[in-house]
C-alpha cells in the first residue's frame, strides 16, 4: 500500500498520481480506464461508462470520489422517476409561510447516475441540463450545483426493451464514452482472492481535496498546445468531415473536448506540452460516440483508429 | 525490423483512406506507386483533345485520315460512357494493320512530313482505343503535344499558333486531372494550368529569344512535296496574267520608308521577257546589256516582305538601284536570288522614279518579228510610223499606238474571250477585247514592226494601302504586264497601253475595277455576286475592309517579329545586349550555366523560405525517411514520441541519438518556449544519424 501520510507539502499533482495508483489497486487491471477517468475530470468533462452491470462502474465512481476527497452520490435511474427525484423539490414550509428547496440528489461533487437510458427522456434531460449548465432551476430560483461537479452516467447497451436511449444531442454532453470490460483472468483472480471491494472502498483515504481538485483543473486548462498541435485537432476534426464512410463528422465542440481532455491528459502525465500522442490517446473516447453511436464500443474504437491512422502527423 | 511487406500494408492503408486536403495550395504531388486509375472525366478530357489537336492538320492530311481518327475517338468515348470494356489484343492488331496499310497505299512511304504526320496521326488515334490505365492516358497526351508541334512543319501562321496553344493548355489541363485524380474539378484544373503556363511564359520568351537560332529554314528540311505556288511565271500567253486576277493571295507587302509613290506610279519589275514567237513571250538566253546608274532625283527606299514563290526573281519598284538580299541587280534592272525563294523573306531595296532607264544600245533581237506574222500587223505598224522621211521619234509611234487602242472600239475586259490561230491577229483586228497582256503583246508587236526596239515587262502594278498597319500589300491579282520601248539617245521607256485604254485599272487598282465588274453582274441578275458586290461596297464593306486591314496588319507584325527572328536578329540583338560575337558552343554554354544558375537560386530560395518557416519538421523528415531506409515501419499517423522510442529499441546501437532527436524535435515543434539553439543540435543529430551503417555491420 501506498504511503499516503498526510504530506501537504508534496504538489497536488504528485498525490494526483498517488491517488491513481490506490484506485488502480482497487480496480484492478484497467489503469488506462482509470486514467481516461481522471482526465475526464480534470478536463472538467462528464463520463459515459457503457458496460455490463457488475464490472465495476459503481466501485470506479465511488472510490474516485473518496481519493479524491468529494462528496459521492448514486441515483439509480428508473422508468417512473420524474426531474424533481433528480434535481429536488420546493416543500411549502409553514412555519415560514414560503417554500422551501430541498436539495435532490444531484448536489454532490460525484454523482453516479445508474442506467441512464431506463429513465424518461424528461428525466434524462433533467440531469443533462444540470449537467450542461451546471445549476439547477425550480419555480424561478437557480441552485448553483458545487464545484467540481463530475457526472458518471451508465448505461447498459445490451438492455433495449423499456428504456430510452440517449439522442445524439443528449450524448454530445458526455465528453467521453468508456466501458470498462471484463477484466483479464490475472486480475480476476486477485479479485476473487482478494478482500471485498466495499470494505476496501471504506478504508479508502482522501489523498486530495475539492480545492485541490479545482486547482489541478486551472492547471490542466494552462497546459500548452501548439501551433503544430491544434493543427493536428484540426485535421482529425476536418478529416472526420471529408470520410464517406462517416455520416456526420465531428461538431466544434468535438474538436474543444479533444483539446481539453488532451491537456488534462498531458498533465496527468506530468508533461508541460501536449503532444500528437495524447490527443491520439483520448481521441477513441471522445470521438468514438460522437461519430457513430448505433455500434458496438468495439467497432467504435477499430472506426476511431481508422480516422487516426488516415491523418498525417509530423 | 520490420519486412518489406510491411511498406506495403502501409500503402495500402494510405490509399485507402483519402488524405486530408491540403491546407495550403501546393502543386499536386505525383501519387507514390502503385499509380492510381485515372477518373473517368480525366480519360475523357485527354481523349477529346486529340480531335482538337487533329484540327491543325485537317489542311494537309486526306479526309479518310480525320475521319478514321474522329471514328476511334467516338468509339473510345462512347465505351468510356457506357463502361465498356476496350476492344481485345486480335481486334488492336487488325486495326494497325489495317491503318498501316491504308497510310501506305495513300503515300507509298512513311518518311517525310506529310507521310510521317500522317503516320502519327494515325497511331495516337489508335492509342486512343486502348487507353484506359493511367499510364495509357499520360502516353496519349504526350503524344496529343506531339501532334500539336508537328502542325508547325506545315503552318506557322498566328492562328494555328492560336489554336496549338489552346491544345497545349489542354494537355497540361490534363496532365493535372491524370496526375492527381479527383484532387481537381475540369474547372480547378483549367485554373491551374492558366497559372502554370502564366509561370512558365517568361522562360519560353526568353528561350525563344536566345535559344542558337539555325540558319536556314528548320521546318523546310522536311518539305517532301514541292508546293505548287500560283503566281507569275517565266512565260505570258495569252491569259497567264489574267487567269491571275482572281487570286486574292499576298504576293508581297511593302512598307516605304517615306511618302508611299502614287498609285499608277507603283510597278512592280519583275521579269523582262524579249523573245516572242507570235504566242508566248519569253527569256532570251543573251543578256549583256548595260546599266548604268541614271542620275535621278527622287528616291525610294522600302522593306518588302515577300512571300514564297520557289522562284528567284524579286518585284522590285520601277527602277530599281539597290537590293540588300540576292546578286547585284542584272543589267535588266532586276533582283534574283541566288536560290528558289522557299520561304517568306524581308528585305531591303531603293529605286529611283525615272522616266528612262539608261542603258547602252538594244541587241538586235529586240526588232524581231515572230515567224508568219499577219502581213496586215506589219501594214498597220507602218501607217503608225508614217513617213520614214519625217524620222519619226519612238515616243511619237507610240503615243499614236496608245491613240489606236483608245479610239477603236478596243476594250479592256477581265474576262476576254479565247484567240486561237495568231493572237496578235485576233486581237488587233478581231476580239479587239483582252487584259493587260493582250494589250503589251500587241503594243510591242507593233513597236517592233515599225521598228523601234521593245520588250515586255511582267510584274504588278499598284497594291492595296493598309492604313492600320501603313503598308500596301500587293496581291496576287495586281499581276500585270505591260511593255518598254527603246528610245534613243535616252533609254528605255516603260510604255502601258493598259493605262490608255483602261486608265482607271492603273489609277484606282484592279480591286475596285472588279467592284465595278460585279455591279454589271448585279444587273444582269441575283446571284453572290449581288451579295459581293454589297460587302464590296457600302457602309458594310468598309468595316469589312477595316477588319481585313486589321487582320493583316497583325499577321504582317507577326511575320516580322516572331517568324522572321533568325539567326541574322539574333546576333544583332546580342550585340545589343554586348555580346560582341556570339557563336554557338559559348551561347549554348553560357545558356545552360544560365539557367543552372536560375535553377540553384530558384531552389535555394524556396528552400530558405522552408527553412524559416518549418525548419524542425524538415530534420523530423529526414529522420524519418532515413529511418524507414533502416526498415523501421514509419506510419504517418505515429507521433514523434511514439516513434522515437520504438525506433530507439529498433535500434539499441542508436538508441541515444533517436532519443536525442525525438527530444529535441518535440521541444522545437511542441513545447511553449522552443530553444532556438535546439535547431543546430537537431540538425546535427539527424545529419549524425546514420541507421543503414548499423544494419550491414
Amino acid at each position: 500500500m501506498v504511503n499516503v501520510l498526510a504530506d501537504r507539502q508534496r504538489s497536488a499533482l504528485s498525490r494526483l498520481a498517488d491517488a491513481e495508483s490506490l484506485i488502480n489497486e482497487l480496480i484492478l487491471g484497467k489503469q488506462e480506464v482509470v486514467r481516461l477517468c481522471l482526465t475526464c475530470i480534470l478536463a472538467r468533462g462528464h463520463l459515459l461508462i457503457e458496460d455490463h452491470p457488475g464490472v465495476g462502474k459503481t466501485t470506479l465512481a465511488h472510490s474516485l470520489a473518496r481519493v479524491l476527497g468529494l462528496a459521492f452520490n448514486r441515483i439509480q435511474f428508473t422508468s417512473d422517476m420524474l426531474p424533481a427525484d433528480v434535481i429536488g423539490v420546493s416543500v411549502y414550509d409553514s412555519e415560514r409561510a414560503g417554500f422551501k428547496f430541498h436539495q435532490g440528489p444531484l448536489f454532490k461533487e460525484v454523482v453516479l447516475a445508474d442506467e441512464i437510458n431506463r429513465a424518461s427522456p424528461r428525466a434524462q434531460s433533467a440531469l443533462l441540463e444540470a449537467m450542461e449548465e451546471h445549476q439547477v432551476s425550480v419555480d424561478g430560483h437557480s441552485y448553483d450545483l458545487p464545484t467540481p461537479f463530475f457526472v458518471i452516467a451508465t448505461q447498459n447497451p445490451h438492455e433495449q426493451s423499456g428504456t430510452f436511449p440517449l439522442p445524439e444531442s443528449q450524448l454530445d454532453r458526455f465528453m467521453m464514452t468508456l466501458s470498462i470490460g471484463f477484466p483479464s483472468r490475472v486480475f480476476e483472480q486477485a479479485l476473487l482472492k482478494g478482500d471485498d471491494r466495499t470494505t476496501l472502498l471504506r478504508e479508502l483515504e482522501a489523498v486530495l481535496d475539492a480545492n485541490e481538485v479545482i486547482e489541478l483543473q486551472r492547471q490542466a486548462e494552462g497546459v500548452f498546445a501548439s501551433d503544430a498541435l491544434t493543427g493536428y485537432v484540426l485535421d482529425l476534426v476536418e478529416a472526420s468531415r471529408n470520410l464517406t464512410w462517416i455520416d456526420n463528422g465531428l461538431s466544434p465542440r468535438a474538436g474543444l473536448a479533444l483539446l481539453r481532455a488532451a491537456r488534462a491528459f498531458t498533465l496527468l502525465d506530468n508533461r508541460d506540452a501536449v503532444l500528437p500522442e495524447d490527443v491520439q490517446a483520448v481521441a477513441p473516447a471522445i470521438i468514438g460516440h460522437r461519430l457513430a453511436q448505433g455500434l458496438a464500443s468495439a467497432e467504435r474504437d477499430a472506426l476511431t483508429r481508422r480516422l487516426i491512422e488516415s491523418v498525417a502527423v509530423d | 525490423m520490420s519486412t518489406p511487406g510491411g511498406h506495403k500494408t502501409h500503402d495500402r492503408v494510405e490509399s485507402e483512406f483519402r488524405p486530408v486536403k491540403p491546407r495550403r495550395w501546393q502543386f499536386p504531388q505525383p501519387p507514390s506507386a502503385p499509380l492510381e486509375a485515372p477518373t473517368r472525366a480525366a480519360l475523357a478530357t485527354t481523349v477529346m483533345t486529340v480531335p482538337l489537336a487533329l484540327g491543325l492538320h485537317v489542311m494537309y492530311q486526306p479526309l479518310w485520315l480525320g475521319v478514321v481518327v474522329m471514328t476511334l475517338v467516338a468509339v473510345r468515348l462512347i465505351t468510356l460512357a457506357r463502361g465498356l470494356l476496350v476492344p481485345g489484343k486480335l481486334l488492336r492488331w487488325i486495326l494497325t494493320l489495317a491503318m498501316l496499310v491504308l497510310l501506305l497505299t495513300e503515300y507509298r512511304t512513311i518518311f517525310g512530313r506529310t507521310a510521317g504526320s500522317a503516320m502519327l496521326i494515325a497511331f495516337t488515334a489508335l492509342k486512343v482505343i486502348e487507353t484506359d490505365s493511367l499510364r495509357d492516358a499520360m502516353f496519349l497526351n504526350i503524344l496529343t503535344a506531339i501532334v500539336v508541334l508537328a502542325a508547325f512543319l506545315f503552318d506557322q501562321s498566328p492562328s494555328t499558333a492560336a489554336i496549338g496553344f489552346f491544345c497545349l493548355a489542354l494537355v497540361i489541363s490534363n496532365f493535372v486531372l491524370l496526375v492527381a485524380p479527383g484532387s481537381f474539378t475540369i474547372k480547378g484544373a483549367m485554373l491551374l494550368t492558366s497559372r502554370i503556363i502564366l509561370h512558365g511564359i517568361p522562360l519560353a520568351i526568353v528561350a525563344y529569344v536566345l535559344f542558337p537560332r539555325i540558319e536556314g529554314s528548320l521546318w523546310g528540311m522536311a518539305d517532301d512535296k514541292p508546293r505548287a505556288i500560283s503566281g507569275l511565271s517565266e512565260q505570258v500567253a495569252p491569259g497567264s496574267i489574267s487567269e491571275l486576277s482572281l487570286n486574292d493571295a499576298v504576293a508581297f507587302r511593302v512598307e516605304f520608308n517615306q511618302d508611299r509613290p502614287h498609285h499608277d506610279q507603283l510597278y512592280w519589275r519583275t521579269l523582262v521577257l524579249d523573245r516572242f514567237d507570235g504566242r508566248t513571250w519569253s527569256r532570251a538566253e543573251r543578256r549583256h546589256e548595260v546599266f548604268p546608274a541614271d542620275t535621278n532625283p527622287k528616291l525610294v527606299a522600302y522593306d518588302m516582305t515577300l512571300e514564297a514563290t520557289d522562284k528567284t526573281w524579286l518585284p522590285l519598284l520601277e527602277t530599281p538601284v539597290s537590293v540588300s538580299i540576292g546578286n547585284p541587280l542584272s543589267n535588266l534592272a532586276l533582283g534574283e536570288t541566288r536560290q528558289p525563294i522557299r520561304e517568306r523573306i524581308r528585305f531591303k531595296a531603293a529605286s529611283v522614279t525615272a522616266r528612262y532607264m539608261a542603258t547602252g544600245p538594244p541587241d538586235d533581237h529586240l526588232t524581231d518579228l515572230y515567224p508568219g506574222i499577219n502581213k496586215k500587223i506589219i501594214a498597220l505598224a507602218q501607217d503608225l510610223a508614217g513617213d520614214p522621211a519625217d524620222n519619226p521619234n519612238a515616243e511619237m509611234i507610240a503615243a499614236r499606238a496608245l491613240e489606236l487602242f483608245t479610239q477603236s472600239p478596243f476594250r479592256y475586259s477581265l474576262q476576254p474571250p479565247l484567240l486561237d490561230g495568231e493572237p496578235v491577229y485576233q486581237f488587233l483586228f478581231n476580239t479587239r477585247n483582252g487584259y493587260c497582256e493582250h494589250y503589251a503583246s500587241a503594243f510591242a508587236t507593233l513597236m517592233r514592226a515599225a521598228g523601234i526596239p521593245a520588250r515586255l515587262v511582267v510584274g504588278y502594278q499598284g497594291g492595296e494601302y493598309n492604313p492600320t498597319g501603313d503598308y500596301t500589300i500587293v496581291r496576287q491579282s495586281n499581276a500585270h504586264a505591260w511593255a518598254e520601248i527603246w528610245v534613243d539617245g535616252r533609254g528605255w521607256r516603260r510604255i502601258d497601253p493598259t493605262a490608255a485604254v483602261a486608265p482607271e485599272r492603273v489609277e484606282i487598282g484592279v480591286d475596285a475595277l472588279r467592284r465595278g465588274d460585279s455591279l454589271a453582274g448585279f444587273n444582269s441578275g441575283f446571284g453572290t455576286s449581288g451579295i459581293r458586290n454589297m460587302l464590296r461596297s457600302g457602309w458594310l464593306g468598309d468595316n469589312l475592309r477595316r477588319i481585313r486591314h486589321l487582320s493583316d496588319a497583325f499577321v504582317y507584325q507577326w511575320n516580322n517579329w516572331v517568324m522572321a527572328y533568325g539567326p541574322q536578329r539574333q546576333q544583332q540583338l546580342m550585340k545589343r545586349l554586348g555580346v560582341a560575337t556570339p557563336d554557338w558552343p559559348w551561347l549554348v554554354m553560357t545558356l545552360t550555366a544560365a539557367f543552372a544558375v536560375f535553377m540553384i537560386a530558384t531552389y535555394l530560395l524556396l528552400s530558405a523560405t522552408s527553412r524559416q518557416a518549418e525548419t524542425p519538421l524538415k530534420h523530423y523528415r529526414r529522420f524519418k525517411s532515413k529511418l524507414a531506409r533502416a526498415g523501421i515501419r514509419v506510419m504517418p499517423s505515429e507521433g514523434p514520441l511514439s516513434l522515437s522510442k520504438r525506433a530507439a529499441e529498433a535500434l539499441p546501437d542508436h538508441a541515444e541519438t533517436i532519443e536525442t532527436i525525438g527530444k529535441t524535435y518535440i521541444c522545437l515543434r511542441y513545447s511553449r518556449s522552443p530553444n532556438e539553439m535546439g535547431l543546430i543540435g537537431l540538425r546535427r543529430a539527424v545529419a549524425g544519424f546514420k541507421p543503414d551503417r548499423g544494419k550491414f555491420r
